[in-house]
């Protein structure tokens, strides 16, 4: 249990020294003589060599070590040559690699053909590359003739006594045939005694199966010995990836701050018992005020607990930039700036792909041959704005509304009323794209639709603003902290589920006459544009019932478009905390978050688009 | 000592290692979830965390009638989950148990880790492990 703790600290550490180095070796391109850069990265590959090598990561703390080596020899003499900065970034590319695998407990891809292809002069002797007399003493390159991991599964007899004794032993025993790689359960854990009725081991040895298994059988207590890596019955499920992302380092101010705060609580509260017992009731009203104080500050410090700068997703894409620019052949400048902005650490983490894929845009579509793309994050009352911009082309909305009426994703009379503002927004519509042909780099599939719609999941708002010929801002509004919203509450067949206000364009009651059918759809006409409606009961599942009478209705966008929930009633609104859902709730689609009210109540949040896609995929994709 | 909660599915009874379990809880209010199959009973508020309740027998293809309103809250690293199965039994001791033998792929298909005798009956043991991974596959 405890080599687990580390191993989630080794993880988010090593993720962000490798998200340094990913964008000094950017600058250092730039300014291959910039000794300050080279020194940077030096210490970073000796910081991820140490860590890895004390985590028993072979592999990774080996090639560490290789590129500070590399590194260190540009130390002295200035210029490092662009062939050595490709080799550094294929290098970090791999640890990146390494990382994945030890992320997802995978054996770690082998790194010889890395320190093989020694790229012309740099030679690295592999002899050499572990100098004796280091700190580092578990470090050792494999031989060059690698030998594959054998991954055993040991049986311990259910009548042994100590089984954790007896698994200790078995591991001493393998100790004899080579190197452990990996074990579970921990070393830890057996030393703590306890039930063990499996002991898996990866086992680097050159001995034959046959060999080991026979020293193994000769041992008492042992129900038997499996080859291979049959992960289904080991009785440990692979972790889910999240879950090792789920740590926070917390400043240790903040930690005190804590302490202060709860030490201000427990004086409100023998304040409050006091007054009770004196019967007083201005003591009592002044200690409620004082609590409620108190309260909100705590509110506060804990939200900043869970605030990340935003140079925690942007760290990487210097260097995407740099590989797109190189790809497509432009000259493209990234600059980032205020990238110190905190937010949401939940925010943070969906809106990494969306910013990829923003700049993948900027530099396919946007940059002819030389430009600046800039990205840059501000607060603005409680909103932070992430904003990419670039000095392209531009987009010209005119040819946008040919590709959309081309395309039939509007008709004409809804081209004529749209301005050019509601002309750019058609580029999230899904099956947009404004390259002509398909570009490598960004027609992926992953169109503006999924940027749109990840940022409104997210209770933020998209804006694009555009000329031709004055380049292309894409900005982002986004809320500082996911945790408190407001929601609408709407009921159902009896149940009650909830809306996120800011997806919420309006509530209204219609009276059953002013609905109209066109061919099978109930529409309603509201401010000269047709709505179509959409059963809530339906998206549910919940039984359906004919409209009478006033019927409530949600103005909603789905992609892109405004459409009408029809629901049973409008129950309010509400401020609260909304709770990410674990598994398995997470894969329900349409399902995005969950809250407890005021009288206890569970009511879970909805994305009508999820509910409308799962109930009918086919006509949700291509709308 | 290993004791394990038994509780029935359709016909046959079933053992849930007590390890593996954090609460019974008595009858809890159960909330609907938007979307939800028949397999999902609803999610309850379990000391501030929202928890799914999970009807066992649905899931694991037994006709069952009513399940029990007493719910297992099991403990995870992976998920929290709640169970609501048949009938919840006696909390019994396996150290007299003798293990029965039969196809592992069958069991592992039914969740079932290991198939024991005790005083003339047959637990099936509950594989959390399986569960879960099956729970992902949906």
């Amino acid at each position: 249990m405890d080599m687990s703790k580390y191993r989630e600290m080794f993880l988010s550490e090593t993720r962000e020294h490798l998200a340094v180095m990913a964008r000094r070796l950017v600058d250092l391109e730039k300014a291959p003589d910039d000794r300050e850069v080279i020194d940077t990265l030096f210490r970073e590959a000796h910081s991820v060599k140490g860590m890895a090598a004390s985590m028993g990561y072979q592999r990774m703390a080996g090639l560490a070590h290789a590129l500070e080596d590399l590194l260190d020899g540009f130390r002295g003499d200035g210029e490092v040559p662009a062939t050595a900065i490709d080799r550094l970034l294929a290098g970090c590319d791999l640890l990146e690699g390494l990382l994945e695998d030890i992320a997802a407990e995978r054996p770690e891809r082998s790194i010889d053909a890395f320190l093989q292809n020694t790229a012309g002069e740099e030679e690295i002797p592999l002899a050499e590359a572990i100098p004796a007399g280091e700190e580092i003493e578990v470090l050792e390159l494999e031989p060059v003739a690698e030998t594959i991991p054998l991954e055993l599964t040991v049986e311990i007899a259910d009548h042994a006594p100590a089984p954790a004794a007896r698994a200790l032993l078995v591991l001493r025993e393998l100790e004899r045939f080579g190197e452990l790689l990996e074990q579970w359960p921990s070393q830890e854990e057996l030393f703590k005694g306890g039930v063990v009725r499996h002991l898996r081991v990866r086992l680097e040895s050159s001995c034959e199966r046959s060999e080991i298994e026979a020293a193994l059988l000769a041992m008492s207590d042992l129900a038997g010995v499996r080859w291979g890596e049959d992960s289904e019955d080991d009785g440990l499920p692979r972790r889910r990836r999240e879950d090792s992302e789920r740590t926070v380092r917390i400043r240790t101010e903040l930690l005190d701050r804590f302490i202060n705060l709860t030490g201000e609580l427990m004086t409100t509260r023998s304040m409050l018992q006091s007054a009770q017992t004196r019967r007083s009731w201005q003591d009592l009203g002044e200690g409620l005020d004082q609590l409620s104080l108190l309260v909100n500050n705590l509110h506060h410090k804990v939200l900043e607990v869970r605030m990340m700068p935003v140079s925690s997703i942007t760290g990487r894409l210097p260097r995407l930039v740099r590989d797109l620019a190189r790809k497509t052949g432009k000259q493209v400048d990234l600059q980032i700036h205020g990238d110190e902005v905190e937010l949401d650490r939940a925010i943070l983490e969906e809106l990494a792909d969306p910013l990829v894929h923003l700049l993948r845009n900027a530099v396919d579509h946007g940059i002819e041959g030389e430009g600046v793309i800039a990205v840059r994050a501000w607060r603005e009352r409680d909103l932070v704005l992430v904003e990419v911009a670039d000095n392209g082309r531009g987009i010209d909305p005119r040819q946008i509304r040919d590709k959309a009426l081309a395309k039939g994703l509007i008709n004409a009379a809804q081209a004529r009323a749209m301005g050019d503002r509601d002309l750019l927004g058609l580029i999230c519509l899904p099956g947009f794209s404004t390259a002509d042909q398909v570009t490598e780099t960004s027609g992926r599939g992953v169109g503006m639709d999924v940027v749109k719609a990840a940022v409104e999941n997210l209770g933020g708002v998209l804006d694009i603003l555009s000329a031709p010929g004055e380049g292309t801002r894409m900005l982002l509004k986004l809320p500082v902290s996911v945790a408190i919203i407001q929601i609408l509450l709407v009921a159902c067949a009896g149940q009650t589920v909830a809306l996120p206000i800011t997806r919420v364009h309006r509530t209204l009651e219609v009276s059953r006459e002013q609905l109209q059918s066109s061919g099978r759809q109930l529409v309603l006409p509201l401010d000269d544009e047709i709505i179509p409606l959409l059963s809530l009961r339906k998206l549910l599942k919940l039984p359906n019932r004919p409209f009478a009478g006033s019927v409530p209705l949600v103005i909603t966008e789905l992609r892109g478009r405004r459409v009408g929930l029809v629901v049973d009633r409008l129950v309010g609104q509400s401020q609260v905390f909304v709770k990410s859902l674990s598994f398995p709730l997470d894969h329900l689609p349409g399902v995005t978050g969950a809250s407890v009210l005021g009288d206890g109540q569970v009511v879970f949040l909805i994305d009508p688009q999820g509910l409308l896609d799962a109930v009918n995929p086919v006509a949700g994709r291509a709308a | 000592m290993r004791q394990v909660l038994t509780f029935t599915l359709g016909e046959e009874l079933y053992g849930l290692e007590i390890s593996a379990i954090q609460e019974i809880v008595e009858a809890p209010a159960l909330f609907y979830i938007p979307g939800a199959d028949d397999r999902y009973l609803g999610a309850i508020n379990f000391h501030g965390s929202i928890v799914p309740v999970l009807n066992l027998a649905r899931l694991l293809g037994f006709s069952e009638t009513e399940p029990e309103p007493r719910i297992i809250v099991t403990c995870s690293e992976i998920a929290v989950l709640g169970l609501a199965v048949g009938r919840l039994g006696e909390i019994v001791v396996l150290d007299e148990a003798e293990t029965l033998p039969g196809d592992a792929d069958q069991r592992r298909a039914n969740c079932i880790g290991e198939v024991v005798a005790l005083a003339g009956r047959m637990i099936n043991l509950f594989d959390m492990p399986a569960f879960l991974s099956r729970l992902e596959m949906l």
